[in-house]
């Protein structure tokens, strides 16, 4: 099947045609380019703190638990304060290793599909980074084999080693791993609106709750 | 929702607009939020503004390249698997995702916010082809089972209080029991319009940015129906502007970095997803086909004018947040799609083939030029409306042009300024007969007519009193 609809000639001659650098129309000229374009640089990296700390407070602040330390205490946690019956795990080595855990407390654990997922009331997966500045975990479809795990249930509980944490989203956007896979995703908290009278009510379609568990082994 | 500029007036919408006290509370509220938001995420970085010149720099150097950027984002989506629908106006775009629809036999859609599909009228072009389109960001829902327009384009439903919207959804979404609680609300949504992702056959999204280095397209979303949509229908039809695009990924993290700060406050939204091409082998979810519709529509005119940095415009919001038109009025005043000092540049440009109607929407100013300073990529939005006006006055009728010249040509002369100043004092007792002339009770309707002394400076200088 040919994957080109339309007249590329034609669309991009309108524009060859036109284009040109800005031009300046009242007192306010345009800049040249930037000979490098500038990376944002956060005040909570200033003096180079620990990642996990910065990253830990930034989380909290987007409303996402940060969980550390025995991460059987911290599946136990998550299962009594969400009275999770049913789970669904990605295909990542970190979220395989929480399904035992689960199980123990009486979990059903099945491998993610779309059904099962919503059905689920939590989804476990791995992350392939997370940004210390933001709060952030970074889903891969490729590594976690899917991009629902960790959207459909209301409670998402990623798993990510320490090493993992970068300090800045630029770390992941200019120098993260490539070739990109069919979906790479930047989560930075749960689920939100403000469409309500501006009021944020968390848990839209998305989860309701994202708990982030830092795995100290390298 | 198809969308033509409104045929009543600019006066007209706004005069609706400024009678309602909940409008106004919300808006006003709404602003507030978001501008306080904006301060506190751009006090967390350094140097805003240095990089907010640099982004400008960036937008104007991808567009200046614009042809060629977005070859190769064409070919680096088709390389990933993706397709690619060059779409020189709205039919064409509109016609492409219908015969999507049409041969995938699609019977429903989920759509995750897209504003140039609302300048299409894609949804009713979807509906045609046998397709219901359901919109899926929660504000968008709202006004589309309220048969309404967004009134901002990052809170579309900022116009409507929690009872209107309850009632909006036992009228139209058959919710069973009268409750008005926001979280309760939100449950309500969330489980009707879940049922609606885990059936739909396909999804289709706007693009907050083009990436062409990889071929991606970046969704910045905060409820998660981004993701389902991208996640579970067969297929995804993505809807870009052409000039939502940029070269590389460095240029994207820069953009990305001032995007969410400026529109919202946050430092990044809840979701900010990079889409490259279709499912891969071995993933259990995922879009079978991904196409990506680059929409012109008026947009190449644009290019190398003097309008050209409006193509520059992310999306943001920002500016509706600080003007003090947008904040009195809300965005239904503006008529079209696109509301504040962007929609006051864009309307005009884009919806011209309304003529007066749309030219007149660059008179929802005040110049005060909080626009530009708000604004993350430093489109000098307030030169550009005094460039439509400039473009608007060159068209007026001759018996106006005439009477500005003569004014013009008069106090170009010191003479006749001097002369005109000083039968001003002597004739200020009629000053509130210009009430009278032609055009001027509309003129001093909402002007104070001011006191005119007794005499001009000039005679005052002479006489040493000042």
């Amino acid at each position: 099947m040919n994957r080109e609809a339309g007249d590329r000639a034609a669309f991009l001659g309108r524009i060859r045609h036109r284009q040109g650098p800005p031009v300046t129309v009242g007192p306010h000229p345009a800049p040249p380019p930037p000979a490098v374009v500038p990376e944002v640089r956060y005040r909570a990296l200033d003096g180079g703190p620990d990642l996990l700390t910065v990253f830990a407070e930034a989380a909290a602040r987007a409303a996402a638990q940060v969980h550390l330390g025995d991460p059987a205490a911290a599946v136990a946690a998550i299962v009594a304060a969400h009275d999770i019956r049913r789970a669904v795990v990605s295909r990542e080595p970190e979220a395989q290793a929480l399904g035992p855990l689960l199980t123990a407390r009486g979990v059903d654990v099945a491998a993610y599909d779309p059904a099962t997922a919503a059905a689920a009331d939590l989804g476990v997966t791995s992350a392939i980074a997370a940004v210390a500045a933001t709060g952030s975990v970074v889903v891969d479809a490729g590594t976690a084999g899917s991009r629902g795990a960790g959207v459909l249930p209301a409670v998402h509980l990623c798993a990510v080693p320490r090493i993992r944490i970068v300090a800045t989203p630029s770390d992941v956007l200019r120098r993260g791993p490539r070739p990109l896979p069919s979906n790479r995703v930047l989560v930075t908290g749960p689920s939100r609106t403000g469409d309500i009278e501006q009021i944020i009510t968390l848990g839209v379609h998305g989860p309701v709750a994202v708990h982030v568990l830092v795995l100290d082994d390298a | 929702m198809s969308w033509p500029l409104a045929s009543s007036t600019l006066r007209q919408r706004t005069a609706v607009a400024v009678a309602d006290p909940v409008l106004r509370r919300n808006v006003g509220n709404a602003v507030e939020r978001f501008r306080a938001g904006k301060a506190d995420a751009y006090a967390s970085i350094h140097d805003p503004d240095g990089l907010r010149r640099a982004a400008r720099g960036v937008r104007g150097d991808v567009l200046s390249r614009w042809a060629e950027v977005l070859e190769r984002l064409a070919d680096n989506v088709l390389a990933a698997g993706g397709h690619v629908c060059w779409a020189p106006d709205a039919d064409a775009a509109n016609a492409y995702i219908a015969g999507v629809a049409r041969r995938i036999g699609a019977r429903t859609a989920v759509k995750s916010k897209s504003m140039a599909t609302e300048e299409t009228g894609l949804n009713e072009a979807l509906a045609a082809a046998g397709c219901s389109v359901t919109e899926t960001d929660l504000g968008e829902w709202i006004i589309q089972l309220a048969g309404e327009h967004p009134s901002h384009i990052i809170i579309p439903a900022v116009h409507r209080n929690r009872h209107q919207i309850a009632e909006t959804f036992q009228a139209a979404a058959g919710m069973p029991e009268p409750v008005t609680e926001p979280e309760a609300l939100t449950a309500f949504a969330r489980a009707e319009l879940r049922r609606r992702f885990l059936e739909a056959d396909l999804g289709i999204t706007g693009v907050n940015l083009g990436v062409a280095e990889t071929g991606s397209v970046v969704l910045v979303t905060n409820e998660g129906n981004g993701r389902m949509v991208t996640a579970l229908p067969r297929v995804h039809v993505a809807v870009m502007g052409a000039e939502r695009v940029v070269d590389t990924w460095e240029q994207a993290d820069l953009i990305l970095g001032l995007l969410s700060k400026a529109a919202t406050g946050q430092a990044l939204t809840t979701y900010t997803s990079i889409t490259t091409g279709p499912r891969r082998p071995g993933e259990a979810d995922g879009p079978e086909e991904f196409h990506l519709v680059i929409l012109d529509n008026g947009r190449s005119d644009l290019a190398g004018s003097e309008f050209a940095e409006m193509l520059n415009c992310i999306r943001c919001g920002a500016c509706l947040n600080v003007c003090p038109v947008y904040r009195q009025t809300g965005g239904h005043a503006y008529g079209w799609v696109y509301s504040g000092p962007m929609g006051a540049v864009l309307t005009p440009l884009l919806a011209a083939g309304a003529g007066d109607h749309a030219a007149e929407v660059a008179n929802a100013s005040s110049l005060c030029g909080a626009c530009m300073e708000a604004c993350p990529v430093e489109i000098p939005l307030q030169d550009l409306l005094l460039s439509l006006r400039r473009r608007k006055a060159a068209a007026a009728p001759a018996a106006e042009r005439a009477a500005w010249r003569a004014w013009a040509a008069a106090w170009s002369r010191p003479p006749a300024y001097r002369g005109s100043a000083w039968l001003a004092t002597r004739a200020r007792r009629l000053a509130p007969l210009a009430a009278r002339l032609p055009g001027g009770r509309r003129w001093t309707a909402s002007r104070t007519v001011p006191a005119v002394a007794a005499r001009t400076f000039t005679e005052r200088w002479k006489a040493g009193e000042v």
